[in-house]
Parts: C-alpha cells; sequence; structure tokens
C-alpha cells in the first residue's frame, strides 16, 4: 500500500489547489465547449472493468473534479474453459450543479450529466499475465441551459442570438467502445493498463491501475482532452 | 516524418526473436512529455507529447511454415491543446499489419514478408477518413540470413512498397502551376524499392554493420524545372549506413552507434516569394543532401530492476544545393552558400522494471540546434528540453 500512497503524493503536486472557484470555472469551460468529451472522460474515469479473477463491488474517487457519485459491479464468469468480465458502471455528476454559486451564474437551469456503461470481457490467463478483450457501451445524458444568464449579461443583439445557441444543450449519448487490457494480479495486489477505442467519437484513451484488495490509485489518460491526465483512487469490496 | 515511421516499424519487427517457435508479444503502454523549446529571435515555446501505443505479435507454425502476425498501434495525441481548445493541434493515429513467412534451410532462413500501415493525420475538426495528410503503405518483402558461424551472420534484403495519399493537395504548387499554365497533376504517391545488407561480428565486442539503398520513383509527380514543359518523373535516391559496436559486462554497457545518410532526389524548390508580383524561387536539387551523427549510450544496470542511461549525441546535416533563408522564408539569405544544420546533445533516462512485466522510464532530453539558415518557421537553430516518463507493460 506505501508504495500506492507514494505514487499518489508524486501526483498531488500537478493538481490545481487554486481556488474553489477557479476550479469550478475551469470545469465549466470544459464542460460547456464539448461536454461529449467531458461526458466520456468520466464515464472512462469511473469504470472498474479489469479482467479481476474475483467479483468487485467498487466506488471511484476523482482527483480532478468535485463531486462524481459512482459506482460499478465486475463480475467474474467461467463458462467452460473460458474467462469473462461483465458488469455495469452508474455514475452522476452531482458537482457539476455547483456552478451556480459562481457570481453571475445563478440563472444557470437544467443542469445534469449522468451515465452507466454496461461493459462485457473475454479474458486468457498467460503465465499470470490476463489479457482481455471487450467492449462496452457509454450511456449518458448532459443537459445545461445558460440562456437566462445571456440574456442578461448580453447586450448586443446578434450576439446574443449567436452565443444563445451554444448555451443549451440537452443530449442522450451512446458511444460504444472496444478495449483491450492487460493485468498482472500478485499476492493480493495488482497492476494493470487498459487501452480503448471510443468508435463513434473516434478517440482512443488509457487507463493506468495500481491497487491491492481494497485501494487501488488509477490514471485515466486521454491525449484528446484539456486535461490529459485524471487521477483518482478507487475503492473495492 | 515518413522514413522515421518505416525505420520505427523496421525496428518493431527485428527485435522478434526469430527463432523460437511459439511465441506471443504484447506491448501496451503511454507517455506523456512536456517540450520547452526556446527557438533563436523567437519566444519560450511550451507544448506537450502524449501517446498511447500497443504492439501484439503472435508467431507459430502455421500450414508447414513459421508465420509471425504483427499489430501495431500508436496514437498521437494534441499536445497541451486539447480537443475543446481553440488551438488544437494535430493528432496521428497508425494502424500496422505485418504477416512474414519463415523458411528456414541449414543455416540460412529465408523470410517472406507483406506488411500494411496505414496513418490517420487529423488536424482541426476533420474526419479521420478527410485528413489532408493521411497515407497508407503497403509492401512485400523477402529476407535471407545466414548463420556462416556462431559469431558472425550475415542477413540481406528486398522490400517493394507503395505509398499513398489519398487526399493530399500541395496548394501551392497547384498555384504555381497555374501561375505558368502547367497543367500537372500534384500526387504525392510513390512507389519504393529498397536493398538492405547487414554483417552481426559477436566478439568480445558485438559489431553490426548495416546498408540500406532505397529508391523512391513519383509516377505522378513532374520535377520542378526551368523548363516548365519538362516531363521528368520525381525520384528520391537514399543511401543509409550505420555501424554499431556493443561493449557489454554485468553491470554495465557501453553502445557506439555511427549513421550515415546520403540523400539523393532531383526534386527542384519553387516558392512564390512575392505573391504581389506573383515572383517564384528555384532551388536545383532541393532536398539533396549528406548527413552523420554520432551517439555513445553508457547504460549503467544498478539492479535487476534498474537501468540508468546516459547518451550523449551529435549530428551534422550539409545540403548540396539548397540555400539558407531569411528569417521569414522568402529567398535565399545567401546565394554563395548552402545550408548546414548541427544539433548535439544529450539524453539521461532512469529504467525501473518490476515483474518483469510493468516498466516506467522517466526521461530527460537536451538538444541544441545550429544553423545557418535563419528562417524562423524551420526553427534550426533552438536550445530544447525534454521531460517526460512512458509507462509500459511488456509480455
Amino acid at each position: 500500500m506505501k508504495r500506492y500512497i507514494f505514487i499518489l503524493l508524486i501526483f498531488i503536486p500537478f493538481y490545481n489547489f487554486a481556488s474553489f472557484e477557479s476550479d469550478l470555472y475551469k470545469t465549466l469551460s470544459d464542460f460547456v465547449k464539448n461536454p461529449k468529451i467531458f461526458f466520456l472522460d468520466i464515464e472512462t474515469d469511473t469504470d472498474n472493468n479489469l479482467p479481476f479473477s474475483s467479483n468487485r463491488i467498487s466506488t471511484n474517487l476523482l482527483l480532478h473534479v468535485i463531486g462524481v457519485a459512482n459506482g460499478s459491479y465486475n463480475a467474474k464468469l467461467r463458462i467452460n474453459d473460458l474467462n469473462f468480465n461483465a458488469g455495469c458502471g452508474l455514475w452522476y455528476f452531482w458537482g457539476i450543479k455547483l456552478i451556480k454559486y459562481i457570481d453571475g451564474l445563478d440563472k444557470a437551469k437544467d443542469i445534469n450529466m449522468f451515465g452507466a456503461s454496461p461493459f462485457i470481457s473475454i479474458s486468457k490467463d498467460l503465465d499470470n499475465v490476463i489479457f482481455s478483450f471487450g467492449s462496452k457501451i457509454s450511456i449518458g445524458y448532459v443537459s445545461f441551459n445558460f440562456r437566462d444568464i445571456i440574456e442578461e449579461q448580453v447586450s448586443d443583439r446578434t450576439l446574443k442570438d449567436m452565443i444563445k445557441s451554444a448555451s443549451y444543450i440537452k443530449e442522450f449519448y451512446i458511444d460504444p467502445a472496444f478495449f483491450v487490457s492487460m493485468l498482472i494480479e500478485k499476492e493480493g495486489s495488482y497492476k494493470g493498463i487498459q487501452i480503448g477505442y471510443n468508435i463513434i467519437s473516434a478517440r482512443l484513451f488509457a487507463k493506468l491501475v495500481f491497487g491491492g484488495e481494497t485501494f487501488s490509485f488509477f490514471l485515466g489518460f486521454y491525449p484528446d482532452s484539456p486535461v490529459i491526465i485524471h487521477p483518482g483512487i478507487s475503492v473495492s469490496f | 516524418m515518413v522514413i522515421k515511421k518505416f525505420l520505427f516499424l523496421l525496428s518493431i519487427v527485428f527485435s522478434i526473436n526469430l527463432y523460437s517457435s511459439s511465441v506471443f508479444l504484447a506491448k501496451m503502454g503511454v507517455e506523456q512529455g512536456f517540450i520547452f523549446n526556446k527557438p533563436k529571435n523567437v519566444d519560450l515555446d511550451l507544448d506537450a507529447t502524449n501517446s498511447i501505443n500497443a504492439y501484439f505479435a503472435y508467431k507459430d507454425n502455421l500450414i508447414g511454415l513459421d508465420t509471425l502476425f504483427v499489430y501495431n498501434l500508436d496514437y498521437n495525441g494534441p499536445g497541451i491543446k486539447g480537443y475543446s481548445s481553440g488551438n488544437f493541434t494535430s493528432r496521428s493515429f497508425d494502424n500496422y499489419f505485418l504477416t512474414k513467412f519463415f523458411y528456414p534451410i541449414d543455416n540460412t532462413v529465408f523470410e517472406f514478408k507483406l506488411d500494411f500501415l496505414y496513418e490517420f493525420y487529423n488536424i482541426g475538426n476533420e474526419k479521420w477518413t478527410e485528413g489532408l495528410y493521411n497515407f497508407g503503405k503497403t509492401g512485400i518483402g523477402s529476407s535471407l540470413t545466414y548463420n556462416l558461424s556462431p559469431k558472425l551472420i550475415l542477413g540481406s534484403g528486398v522490400n517493394i512498397s507503395y505509398v499513398w495519399f489519398p487526399n493530399y493537395t500541395d496548394l501551392e504548387t497547384e498555384a504555381i502551376n497555374l501561375i505558368e499554365g502547367v497543367s500537372g497533376s500534384v500526387k504525392q504517391n510513390f512507389w519504393q524499392f529498397d536493398f538492405d545488407a547487414s554483417i552481426d561480428f559477436k566478439s568480445f565486442l558485438l559489431l553490426i554493420f548495416e546498408y540500406s539503398l532505397i529508391y523512391r520513383i513519383y509516377p505522378d509527380l513532374y520535377v520542378n524545372s526551368v523548363n516548365i514543359m519538362s516531363k521528368e518523373n520525381q525520384y528520391d535516391f537514399i543511401n543509409m549506413l550505420k555501424f554499431n559496436a556493443v561493449y557489454q559486462k554485468y553491470d554495465f554497457s557501453l553502445e557506439l552507434s555511427i549513421n550515415f545518410i546520403n540523400y539523393n532526389s532531383n526534386y527542384n524548390y519553387r516558392k512564390i516569394i512575392d505573391y504581389s508580383t506573383l515572383q517564384i524561387d528555384f532551388n536545383k536539387d532541393y532536398l539533396d543532401y549528406n548527413s552523420i551523427e554520432f551517439s555513445l549510450s553508457l547504460l549503467i544496470f544498478l539492479s535487476s530492476s534498474s537501468t540508468i542511461s546516459i547518451t550523449p549525441n551529435i549530428g551534422y546535416k550539409s545540403y548540396s544545393a539548397r540555400h539558407p533563408s531569411k528569417n521569414d522564408g522568402s529567398g535565399a539569405l545567401d546565394y554563395s552558400k548552402t545550408e548546414w544544420d548541427l544539433y548535439y546533445g544529450l539524453s539521461l533516462a532512469y529504467d525501473y522494471k518490476n515483474d518483469d512485466v510493468f516498466s516506467f522510464k522517466p526521461v530527460y532530453v537536451l538538444r541544441i540546434g545550429k544553423s545557418n539558415n535563419n528562417d524562423l518557421l524551420l526553427n534550426n537553430n533552438y536550445v530544447s528540453n525534454y521531460f517526460g516518463f512512458e509507462v509500459t507493460f511488456e509480455y
């Protein structure tokens, strides 16, 4: 466990300890500019779909955004000589609602973001290294409405009309993905990597995981995103 | 960039143990780096690199022959300027497939291969399939490896490849053709024929000599010539000579590497240097150069899991006919001189391995570039610092 705390300490200096409001502004900016990418990042951050050898219920604490409630179930299945993992993750980003407390954004409405990601994978154990190939579907809903704020704060009519169209969204997202994983389990600890591809949004993602029976540390790695490395801690039972 | 990509893919294929019968290899990793680049006369530029790569190889005896299948994925993200940023920069996504058959006869192994590479290169919000700089390569080749003695191995190979750029349009050349009233294609597609030969000699030193000859012919591209009606096809002719000497002891290894490249092309450079008068600059044999690189790597094996590497290097490139440009790249600075580029630097890396599968490698690279070419866009005069790390799982 010490080594994972050590890894965590290495990454803490990279974490932005700026003011709460500044963090919220940044989150808001990413969210509004490209809600789908933001949605997919959080969905992958909350996933727990590596080919573990036992059933797990997990929840993840994301260190770069505040307030993502999530839980996931990963079940190990064995059919004849084949090993499968299947499960689902569910999450709700209640923290995004806090942006209403930023000065001038109190009239923001309908801010919602939640999702689910059922998955299945098939795996093979080679000399204590487990390889898996799987597929998941990222399903979710994103909405926000900043029209009243634009109405109040922008005086120019043309500019107001332009911005208003981009200040309102109410969308369901479905994006299937496939992934390959590699996992080493040894004496109650494990380390693993997953590389995947979202088919509709055409982007790659990766995830590194280092952990034990209960606690693990992970890094989401999203080359296309505004914040490339997403650190987090996972708690499993 | 295309040449670098091909060399990288060759290095992957050669790293596989050719003599074991059933092998499965897998490598998955991520890489993140930060670059602090200070070009001369320009402000400090901060950028980042981020990549995801995966590599799978399987070799087994099929249809009576040892057969190798390789898939390699290499994805490079846009750096620190992410997807939602207004300054979204380029990203590339390579998919490489290789099938190779081995046919051993006594001390000789005959190999036949088929390979395919497609790079999706994407800028801004282009779709992957519409990327301007996408390119594909497909090829066949064969090689012979002859074990003359346990200490001496000889090798040779020939390959034929076709490289195509489905969406590329050279707008500047099209504009010049329009100005000069020349009708012609600007398709960059080319055929590539290459031959290589190598000698590996093992004594207290491991000595490797490699020679490669590459010939490219562009069927749809005519040389830009003073005679605008010229129908001479463009070609490239590249000679590469590589020498490696490795001395290895229990707790350290020393490797000297020398690379020499002689690049010849009949490509002549035409560029509009003044759009108001449509004045065109002409530089014959613009691509021709000789280059030489030296590097000396010292690897210190601190333990079975930790290695430190220190690699100083220096390289020099001298163009045969290209003249150094002015700051803004508009024409030659001095027609009596030809361009030279020099770089030197140092790389430091610490490689930590765990369980023989996982590795973590922080890397620092210092590189200093000097040149008599002042073109700020080419950025040949610089001091560059790179800090990065790689996390790799390898089976």
